[in-house]
């Protein structure tokens, strides 16, 4: 009986012993898209979330991730563990342990790929509309029988500021343009050239932060994880954002500092917030507001982006049995 | 004082008309506890939205000198027997308060909403979980207008922004329409089906009339492509709710999002608040802190006008009785 759901075949004639592959998680694959393309010699499977995870890495060779850290001991507990695969790019999530000392790859998909970036944009956009026309708002408006409230804000002729721009940033341009939004933004590198590959109403350096800020209706954060990164939206930037704004983040999760963001939501400072989790964390106080709106780490997670990134994993999983080296290998130190 | 009376639930909720009028007036807010008659002994003004005003309401305000719509429908209003009685009737033309990108606006928030999957999306957070389930990416798919009108016209170049490509039906079609408006390809009503199956999203944009009312029923929702989304910001009673929650509940359509409904308030009991791939809102599409502001300011015109013996703007019932 396969584990994976997936529908039931005849036995293979074995030949090589079935290659081990253990997704991490309910919603890495849930169409079975690996089982169906690797086919039959190769074992697929799901943890069960309600048996200890290290019971079940035993036999692994391949781990499936998205973009987590790995929980401690996988891999001593896993002895046959050749590679680690990310469902997302690496480049957001440091702290990965690089098991390169066992030989085992940590493999990632291209920060390239279309539908990846796409996603994230989407997904920005997604969290501005939600945010500005207060879907919560209006949800609790609707349970308690309350009707044509709440206000709503307007989008059209406001100013969008985008703080780095990045693959998710760029493509979130034209869509924020669309609705007829003015768009600036801050980025490391904003030279001549940035300046005229972008099509933006204004263009800083970081250094130019709090000018942006100050301009900028809605703000939304498209910038890796990095010692300088971390805690960047403070609360200094949150007082030099104008008041009633919106904040958009769909980055790494520790980029803002999650008291400042609350004080500036439940001070009335800030107007709302749409964040993507990127942490698992219950008690987040966040959580409860009703001008945030919460998604469980979508950005960059849609149907079409995941087939795209099951795609390299398939590949990856048939080179490492063929003995061949896995493309993406963050151990490589290329993605580092 | 002149009284101004709120004669529905959902207007002014923020009560920002009341600064546009100053002084001397008196707003009265609607008690949905009495029918409406009861409430208008004194009212100079009655401001409307959903609640109907037959003749037996106008008679019942012997004060009356304007019925006024801060928003564009008006439905239920005795218009003939207002212009008998020499009381206008106006409503405000989406045009007039800049509504059709906001109420564009509001269209693609429920569709985005309903594409990254809102509620479950809500729900897994709230519990402090990180990893859902895949959404749908929108950039690539298939928009289908069924109706055009000023709403559907602002959300051409949203859509496409996106990266979706753009289809429509309409009563009627000129030449050159469809690349004036960046459209792959346009129809008239009779190409209704074919538009349904070409769609991921079909968005309404048409009025409420004889021909449009239930025109969403069974047979449409199987034409739609399985998984598709639907879309209404338009009016609640040109979809069969029903059949939309069965073709919901079934997963045969993947989601809707709804700004209007056949009945509204909404029935709290109704499993459109329930189902995990629907979105709600309680009729706020173009409703924003801007349009409600100058929707103010346009009521307190309107009343000045009516005061001083002039004719108000976008008057309604222009050809009945007294008004000229």
């Amino acid at each position: 009986m396969r584990k994976d759901g997936g529908p039931e075949e005849p036995a293979p004639r074995r030949e090589l012993p079935d290659t081990q592959i253990l997704k991490l998680g309910p919603c890495l694959d849930p169409e079975n898209l690996l089982a169906r393309w690797l086919g039959p010699t190769y074992d697929v499977t799901e943890i069960d979330p309600s048996q200890p995870l290290l019971d079940q890495v035993a036999g692994a060779e391949v781990l499936l991730v998205r973009d987590r850290p790995l929980p401690e001991g996988v891999i001593a507990a896993a002895p046959r563990l050749r590679l680690i695969q990310l469902l997302a790019p690496g480049d957001g999530c440091p702290g990965l342990p690089v098991a390169a000392d066992r030989g085992v790859s940590v493999c990632a998909i291209p920060s390239n790929m279309a539908n990846y970036a796409r996603s994230v944009a989407e997904h920005a956009y997604y969290l501005m509309l939600a945010v500005s026309k207060m879907l919560r708002g209006a949800e609790l408006a609707m349970a308690a029988g309350l009707w044509g409230q709440p206000l709503t804000y307007s989008l059209d002729g406001k100013t969008l500021g985008l703080v780095g721009i990045g693959r998710s940033g760029r493509l979130l341009i034209p869509m924020a343009r669309a609705l007829g939004m003015r768009v600036i933004a801050v980025k490391q590198d904003a030279g001549e050239n940035a300046r005229k590959a972008l099509d933006v109403n204004w263009l800083g350096g970081m250094a130019e932060l709090e000018h942006l800020l100050a301009q900028s209706d809605v703000v939304s954060i498209h910038l890796p994880l990095t010692p300088e990164t971390r805690g960047l939206i403070g609360a200094k930037a949150v007082a030099a954002m104008k008041d009633g704004a919106l904040l958009i983040h769909t980055a790494p999760d520790a980029v803002v500092d999650r008291e400042a963001l609350y004080q500036g939501l439940t001070s009335g400072k800030l107007g709302g917030a749409g964040r993507d989790l990127t942490r698992e964390d219950p008690d987040d106080p966040l959580l409860q507001l009703g001008n945030v709106i919460a998604t469980p780490g979508q950005a960059g997670l849609t149907r079409e982006s995941s087939a795209e990134a099951l795609q390299v994993a398939a590949e990856n999983i048939r080179r490492v049995g063929l003995g061949l080296a896995p493309l993406h290998n963050l151990s490589m130190g290329v993605f580092r | 004082m002149i009284v101004v009376k709120k004669a529905s639930p959902g207007l002014d909720p923020t009560g920002g008309f009341g600064r546009h009028l100053g002084p001397g007036f008196v707003i009265e807010e609607y008690d949905g506890s009495r029918p409406l008659a009861e409430q208008v002994a004194e009212a100079q003004v009655l401001l409307i939205r959903s609640v109907p005003v037959p003749r037996k309401v106008i008679d019942a305000a012997p004060l009356l000198k304007l019925i006024q719509r801060p928003g564009a429908h008006v439905e239920g209003v005795d218009l003939e027997y207002a212009a008998a009685r020499g009381i206008p009737v106006c409503n405000m033309p989406p045009t007039e308060l800049g509504a059709s990108p906001a109420v564009a606006e509001h269209a693609m928030a429920l569709m985005v909403a309903v594409a990254k999957a809102y509620r479950e999306g809500r729900r897994l957070a709230a519990a402090g979980q990180t990893g859902g389930p895949p959404t749908l990416q929108l950039g690539g798919k298939t928009l289908g207008l069924v109706g055009i009108g000023s709403t559907g016209e602002s959300l051409i170049p949203m859509a496409r922004g996106l990266g979706m490509r753009v289809i429509a039906v309409r009563r009627s079609v000129e030449p050159g329409m469809a690349d004036r408006l960046g459209l792959g390809w346009l129809g008239t009503m009779e190409r209704l089906e074919e538009l349904l199956a070409e769609s991921d999203v079909v968005s309404i944009h048409l009025p409420l009339t004889a021909a449009t009312h239930g025109l969403f029923g069974r047979e449409q929702f199987a034409r739609m492509k399985p998984g598709a989304i639907l879309i209404n910001i338009a009016r609640g009673a040109i979809v069969d709710e029903a059949a939309l929650i069965e073709a919901l509940a079934a997963g045969r359509l993947g989601g809707a999002g709804l700004d209007v409904f056949a009945a509204e308030p909404l029935d709290p009991s109704s499993p459109l608040l329930q189902l995990p791939n629907v979105v709600t809102t309680p009729h706020i599409a173009g409703v924003t802190i801007e349009s409600h502001d100058l929707m103010g300011r346009l009521v307190a015109e309107n009343i000045r006008r009516v005061l001083a013996g002039e004719t108000p703007r976008n008057l309604l019932n222009r050809t009945g009785g007294k008004i000229q």
